[in-house]
């Protein structure tokens, strides 16, 4: 005869054995990450947005009939040469003096830019870097591109770059690059930005997939998308989730440390740049 | 950035409070989730994690319309059980029971609980892993939460006979697989 155990009791021992082990200590720290780019992730954060450009955008909405409502902006008047602003928007003719005074941009239209650590990246419009005084490398991302500059003066228009001075090279993202001298103009088709519906399709797709537990297409779908059109704010977020995926659930540290250093490199001091420092002192 | 674009984070981010109020309910009630998440995974230490990030993920986006915080409390409980369902509908079950005891090195004296604690928990995730997912959570919220039929109706929004049918099945399961089911 064999010993016929109460399920019952069985379960709720179950229970309190793991009431009394607790959750796995990586847990919470997991949550609140995904909180955190979560809260982020759904626009750029409305707190981040320095007082000008919300004041300005007040303007912008208030006024009968808007010039363009699309852009919180900075005038000429208002261009502070140290704002710390992450993010600059500039009326045509607004000069910003960055931090090396040898380097300066002035804006040539409409333009929107974001700082990176290493330089800028172009959301949209045109402007001119003038970093012609200083060896110093300088890097602006313009979508899919990378711009790095030696020495140079050069003018971004959207997806064109102009070389008047010095050198100028531009990665594709897949290996290829330009090397453009003084004179040299390159152009090149950028794919048309997805729509806020076909990305958040993408998005909702890795969510299902980490759910199924699927991590390695998660984080192939998740690297396809980062090579996609998708906005540079969107991008940061992805980012740091492949590399936490492929940290976390992968294990795949050489993987992840590779992510985390593109990470930084292409969106710098962001709001990731704590973790993402945390993540590289963890690297071999 | 569009104007439209800013808009929409006025109007879909957080307010301050509501992260405050997140921050505290998930100080408070993540190990809950976890182990309901693990309860009804049948110890899929995995999902049980994911499944917790995205209920409080949930929480973020919906705390702003929740009242107070018991009604958080149950909304938490009910809000795991459903999501656990709806991923196990997708998902074949995969029992990794002592990732529930991968905890750091134990001490010499707690050994022997910790190795009774694993033989009873991957015995009873055995067994419940065998169970549907819709009769395990059931299941578990009447026998372990001490829930009735009532309650645990309202919770997964299913009728009372329903769940009086998935309660019985459930039991015929676990008694097939060689066990006693107390009827307290």
């Amino acid at each position: 005869m064999t010993e016929r155990f109460d399920f019952v009791s069985e379960l709720r021992h179950a229970d309190a054995a793991i009431a009394a082990l607790g959750p796995p200590p990586r847990l919470g720290a997991q949550i609140r990450a995904r909180l955190e780019r979560e809260r982020t992730s759904v626009t750029w954060p409305f707190f981040a947005i320095p007082f000008a450009a919300i004041a300005a955008l007040f303007v912008a909405v208030s006024a009968e009939p808007p010039r363009s409502p699309d852009v919180a902006r900075f005038t000429p008047a208002t261009c502070a040469p140290a704002s710390p602003a992450p993010t600059l928007s500039l009326e045509p003719g607004c000069s910003v003096q960055l931090i090396d005074p040898r380097m300066k941009l002035i804006a040539l239209d409409l333009t929107e830019l974001r700082r990176t650590s290493e330089g800028f990246v172009v959301n949209v419009g045109r402007v001119e870097f003038n970093a012609e005084l200083t060896a110093t490398p300088f890097t602006v991302y313009v979508a899919t591109r990378r711009l790095e500059a030696i020495a140079a003066r050069f003018e971004v228009d959207g997806d064109t770059v102009h070389v008047h001075a010095g050198r100028v090279v531009v990665h594709d993202g897949h290996g290829g690059s330009a090397d453009l001298a003084a004179g040299d103009a390159l152009s090149w088709a950028e794919p048309e930005k997805w729509s806020n519906e076909r990305i958040e399709a993408e998005v909702r797709r890795t969510t299902q997939l980490r759910v199924d537990g699927d991590y390695e297409r998660a984080v192939e779908l998740l690297e396809q998308l980062l090579a996609s059109p998708i906005g540079e704010d969107r991008a940061a977020v992805l980012s740091y989730e492949r590399a936490s995926l492929l940290e976390t659930r992968l294990g795949a540290h050489e993987r992840a440390c590779a992510q985390f250093e593109k990470h930084r490199a292409r969106f710098g001091r962001d709001r990731y740049a704590a973790a993402v420092d945390a993540a590289l002192e963890r690297c071999p | 950035m569009s104007l439209n674009t800013l808009q929409l984070a006025a109007d879909q981010a957080p307010s301050r409070t509501a992260v405050d109020r997140v921050e505290r309910l998930f100080e408070r009630h993540h190990a809950d989730v976890y182990r309901w998440a693990l309860r009804y995974t049948a110890g899929d230490g995995a999902l049980a994690e994911d499944v917790a990030q995205e209920v409080f993920v949930a929480l973020l986006k919906t705390v702003d319309r929740l009242q107070d915080d018991d009604d958080l409390a149950r909304w938490l409980y009910r809000v795991t059980a459903n999501r656990c369902l709806t991923v196990l509908r997708r998902r074949q079950v995969r029992t990794t029971v002592l990732r529930a005891l991968r905890v750091a090195e134990p001490t010499a004296h707690v050994v022997d609980d910790r190795i009774a604690a694993r033989d009873t928990l991957a015995r009873v995730f055995e067994a419940m892993a065998e169970l549907p997912p819709k009769e395990r959570v059931v299941f578990t919220m009447l026998h372990v939460d001490g829930l009735r039929h009532t309650d645990i109706a309202r919770a997964l929004g299913y009728s009372k006979g329903y769940v009086s049918k998935l309660v019985q099945r459930a039991t015929q399961r676990i008694r097939a697989l060689g066990y006693e089911v107390s009827d307290d």
